[in-house]
């Protein structure tokens, strides 16, 4: 069988028959044993045989060698025929009488719209899937299989009707995601499984994987060991069950500059105050490349910067915008002008308020030295436009009233020094985290920490687990100095170089020893110098929780007097409240999705998609809660979210492509055939897109190799005929 | 077909024994068919009359017995004649070749010929003469035209056998000095010899002014080598074995041997030899013509 790049190949139904060609060596046993077995006779003219022999034994050495060549040529053609040939004409073999499954997998990651020309990969590559089709005999069945991530069956039962299939492949759309190809093996595998076991006409199946054997796809460093090992199961499985063909429409030069990311550096924004947009730029070519990177507020143009990368370079870009009016936006950064233009854009939805709404609920209205929420709402919302804490609303609540808030006007809950939770409470805390909110604990004299564990760590039966960490019973009263950790964790790493901010100078007097539960998605943000976690944060639900280990105010630490206290304070809001920001803003295939608060009733969202369609979400209530999640978030751009009772200002996602996919580097075919295919025959067609580009070389139609046999045998049995008379091989 | 006529057949004769029988028989078959008998000539002397026949020549009616009779008779002459015939037969291993396809070998036939042509002869009146040869004379029995010569002819005939190879060229040159009297000389062989040293030698019995007619006794396997199986050709007078796939050879073959003839014909026109070629499954009367018609222009010399 030819693994070669050539757009023919040649196979047989029954290569057994060529054991028979043995028998084309009979002519020449002939020859030899006829010459062995003579007649004697006497001759009176010898003289002129003797002559004739002279003159003529080159020549009548020809004229046998000749005849012999026709004669084992005639048995041979015989025998070929015998064995059931069939052509591959481009891409299709002809199997004459045999009906056949053909099921073709086609890549669907968004590097397939790379357009080395005038049509993209994936075009190419349906262009060639709809040859296939047409080019098929009647009575053959077609499979088709998308292999975006995940993969998936497009048409699963084998489709007896070419014109509805050839419908189904021109609807199919490219994916904005990358290519699951272990998914992939595994739905095809299936698929021909269940023909054979199902379809028993359809005698014989052939796969065709149409792909630009991209490394992030192919390459068993890229997938892993277990993924490698599971995708070379499935395909020697497959190879099993039926031939294999690879379409290769990559191509080996082919270069890209991807937007690989693009963030607000702020966790929230305020109307009026400026954000600092950051952007990185990759160039995944072999030659340098220069781009106009674009900022697009709401779809205006704002800002621009020229960058130019080296060969596999890679630039970051910083923009600043501020929004004056609060709603729901959206940033995007924009470098277009290459082949794939997929990933030359991405989205950031940000949700502008009019302010960062905060509140305080305060365990210890009136103390000795006062309220607990006093340092806290301050170091919230210090006054002046311009400081860090511009936007920001702190409301401070009493202890009672958490119940009866309604947590969702707000952007953050601090609950300061609260005694204990009532379950109600609990509730309360746990739908808000659902609607992503975030919560900081801090601690005090009047924590109840068993009460705390019981019921908001998840120990009691039914209770909520909240807490990122567990509370021992009795507070520590012993001087400690912070371990920032290395300043790991987002929320201290702005201390990082900045020693005259102090925080390396605070001073615990008195703190709860927090515990972190072993395997638990909890971060130790800022820890004591004895190594006792201090703040523990984790996400819960939809939101996140941070537990701060001792006071907010005075009473357990000088900490609010010094001048670390404002930066952790705005650091640990951020922080809490970035969850929100984070859930408008997904990758290709995660879903989006909203808690609503407010809503009471039942209906649907309605979403409009980047590509124009509009799609509806069900609206879910579950614990009291209404939300609705929409999974489909392919392709890549903004997606709308409507619904009339919920606000007039509709939210808005952004939806972004996983830059891994954007790099072009194909895998060669030896690569191919000493890696992930190792063990697997299959056959490789090489160049996809010349094979797309052929008029009608490929729709020539041939009923198998039968007849032009038939017609060679004649040819050469008149040739034979021809000779052997000219030669006076015959009677006379 | 007249009985008689059958026994020009070589098939039919082949069948029968002993030469004179077989000489008897093939001219008297000969003479069946002809209108004019070959054993009265025209010369000067009255011998008798005889009642014409249809088909006689005119000339020869005698008008006078005519008038007095009113019935046509023709005037017969004794014929007094001098006419030496020798006959030359070549017994060499090359005439015992018989192929699939003859009724007889060539050195049969060739003796066949030579007893008619004998026969034929003394009936005429006229001289006969016997040479057998192969790379030397074997025998010899000097023109005679008593009528027992044809006994001690035929006793030749039967006692010629073949042996050794053909060498013409010098056996004729010795036998044209031998031919004082000037005559018909008559060669039955198949001339597989050297064409040019035979031609030289038959050039010496024209350069005797003899009249030199040439029987080229063939086999038809030798014409046409219709052949299919391979075969060991064994080469008769010393001549190596060849093994030979016949049908890819023929062509070759067949244009060797008419080459051969080409070159044969073409000198014998040059020396004014009469040339017949004779294949063993044809019949005897070509023999007996030609000679009858190099005899008349002998007479007319």
């Amino acid at each position: 069988m030819n693994h070669g790049p050539a757009l023919f190949g040649f196979d047989l139904l029954s290569p057994s028959m060529l054991g028979w060609l043995a028998a084309a060596a009979a002519p020449l046993l002939i020859h030899l044993w006829s010459r062995r077995r003579y007649e004697e006779m006497p001759w009176a003219a010898m003289r002129y045989l003797l002559a004739a022999v002279k003159t003529a034994r080159r020549r009548t050495r020809l004229e046998q060698w000749l005849l012999l060549l026709v004669r084992t040529a005639i048995i041979a053609t015989v025998v070929l025929a015998a064995a059931e040939p069939y052509l591959e004409l481009g891409t299709v073999p002809f199997v004459p009488g045999v009906r056949t499954h053909r099921l073709l997998v086609i890549d669907g990651s968004y590097s397939m719209g790379y357009r080395p020309g005038e049509t993209s990969r994936f075009e190419a590559a349906k262009q060639l899937a709809a040859r296939i089709v047409e080019e098929s005999d009647q009575g053959d069945g077609f499979s088709l299989v998308l292999m975006a991530d995940p993969a998936r069956a497009v048409v699963d039962e084998p489709s007896l009707d070419p014109a509805d299939f050839i419908a189904e492949l021109q609807a199919l759309r490219l994916s904005h995601t990358a290519a699951d190809l272990a998914g992939a093996a595994a739905c095809a595998e299936r698929l021909l499984a269940g023909t054979a076991r199902r379809n028993p006409k359809l005698a014989r199946q052939e796969v065709y994987l149409l792909s630009d054997l991209g490394r992030v796809t192919w390459d068993p460093q890229h997938l892993g060991q277990k993924t490698t090992a599971q995708i070379q199961r499935r395909f020697a499985k497959i190879a099993q069950l039926a031939p294999l063909t690879l379409i290769d429409l990559g191509q080996d030069d082919a270069g890209n500059l991807a937007v690989t990311s693009a963030a607000v550096a702020e966790t929230f924004a305020v109307r009026g105050r400026a954000i600092e947009i950051r952007a990185e730029l990759r160039n995944f070519s072999r030659s340098p490349a220069s781009a106009r990177v674009q900022l697009l507020a709401d779809g205006h143009r704002a800002a621009e910067e020229a960058v130019r990368l080296e060969p596999g370079g890679q630039v970051a870009v910083a923009f600043s915008h501020r929004f004056e009016a609060p709603g729901n936006h959206v940033l995007e950064i924009a470098a277009p002008g290459d082949r794939l233009e997929i990933d030359n854009h991405r989205w950031i939805a940000l949700a502008v308020r009019p302010a960062i709404r905060v509140l305080c609920v305060n365990g210890q209205p009136a103390g000795p030295k006062g309220s607990a929420t006093d340092y806290l709402a301050a170091a919230l919302a210090p006054a002046g436009e311009g400081t860090r804490g511009f936007g920001i609303q702190a409301e401070v609540v009493a202890e009672s009233a958490l119940v009866e808030t309604d947590l969702g006007r707000y952007d953050c809950v601090f609950l300061v020094n609260v005694a204990q939770f009532t379950r109600s409470e609990g509730l309360v805390l746990d739908n808000y985290l659902k609607s992503a909110g975030g919560v900081v604990f801090f601690l005090g004299d009047r924590v109840l920490p068993e009460q705390y564990n019981q019921t908001l760590g998840g120990l009691a039966p039914g209770a909520f687990d909240l807490l990122p960490a567990r509370l021992q019973a009795v507070p520590v009263e012993q001087r400690r100095m912070l371990n920032p950790l290395e300043y790991r964790h987002p929320i201290i790493e702005v201390f990082r170089g900045q020693e005259r901010a102090g925080l390396l100078a605070t001073a615990i007097e008195q703190y709860v020893p927090l515990e972190v539960p072993a395997e638990s998605a909890s971060q130790v943000v800022l820890a004591l110098d004895d190594g006792t976690p201090l703040i523990v944060e984790r996400p819960v639900h939809r939101g996140r929780v941070i537990l701060v280990g001792t006071s907010a105010d005075t009473a357990w630490t000088p900490m609010p007097l010094l001048p670390s206290y404002v930066p952790i304070i705005q650091e640990l809001l951020a922080h809490a409240v970035a969850q929100r920001q984070q859930r408008r803003n997904v990758l290709v295939g995660e879903s989006i999705g909203a808690v609503l608060t407010r809503f009471q009733g039942n209906g649907a969202i309605s979403i409009q998609t980047p590509d124009g369609r509009s799609e509806t979400a069900p609206l879910t209530v579950a614990a009291g809660l209404a939300g609705w999640n929409f999974a489909s978030t392919d392709p890549s751009g903004v997606y709308t979210a409507f619904h009339g009772e919920q606000s007039e200002t509709p939210e808005v996602f952004a939806v972004n492509v996983d830059p891994k996919e954007g790099d072009l580097a194909k895998l060669s075919e030896t690569e191919l055939r000493r890696g992930l295919l190792a063990d697997v025959p299959f056959q490789l067609h090489g160049d996809g897109h010349r094979l797309a580009a052929q008029p009608e070389s490929v729709a020539k139609r041939s009923g198998g190799l039968a007849k032009p046999l038939l017609y060679l045998l004649l040819g050469l049995l008149l040739l034979e005929t021809y000779l052997a008379r000219r030669f006076g091989h015959h009677a006379p | 077909m007249e009985p008689s006529r059958k026994y020009l057949q070589p098939e039919v004769l082949a069948r029968l024994e002993g030469l004179p029988l077989r000489a008897r028989l093939i001219v008297e078959g000969y003479v069946s068919g002809v209108h004019r008998s070959p054993f009265h000539g025209f010369s000067i002397e009255f011998a008798e009359h005889r009642e014409y026949a249809p088909g006689d020549d005119i000339r020869y009616v005698d008008w006078k017995v005519f008038g007095r009779t009113d019935k046509f008779y023709l005037k017969q002459f004794e014929e007094e004649t001098n006419l030496v015939c020798n006959l030359l037969l070549d017994t060499s291993q090359s005439m015992l070749y018989q192929g699939p396809g003859a009724p007889m070998s060539k050195l049969e036939y060739a003796k066949c010929v030579a007893a008619a042509l004998g026969y034929l002869v003394l009936h005429q009146q006229d001289s006969v003469g016997l040479a057998t040869f192969d790379s030397e004379v074997r025998a010899l029995a000097r023109p005679s035209s008593n009528p027992s010569q044809l006994n001690q002819l035929l006793h030749l005939l039967e006692e010629a056998a073949a042996a050794e190879k053909t060498d013409t060229g010098p056996i004729f040159h010795a036998l044209a000095e031998r031919f004082r009297k000037r005559g018909i000389v008559i060669v039955l062989s198949d001339l597989f010899d050297d064409v040019s040293s035979l031609l030289t030698g038959l050039k010496h019995f024209r350069h005797r002014r003899h009249e030199v007619v040439l029987f080229h006794i063939l086999d038809p396997a030798e014409l046409d080598f219709p052949f299919r199986r391979v075969t060991m050709f064994q080469g008769l007078e010393q001549l190596p074995r060849v093994l030979v796939d016949p049908p890819a050879l023929r062509k070759a073959y067949l244009r060797e041997f008419h080459d051969y003839l080409r070159q044969l014909k073409q000198g014998c026109r040059m020396h004014h030899i009469d040339y017949v070629a004779m294949r063993t499954d044809q019949t005897f009367d070509v023999a007996l013509s030609s000679y009858l018609a190099t005899r008349r222009g002998w007479l007319r010399t």
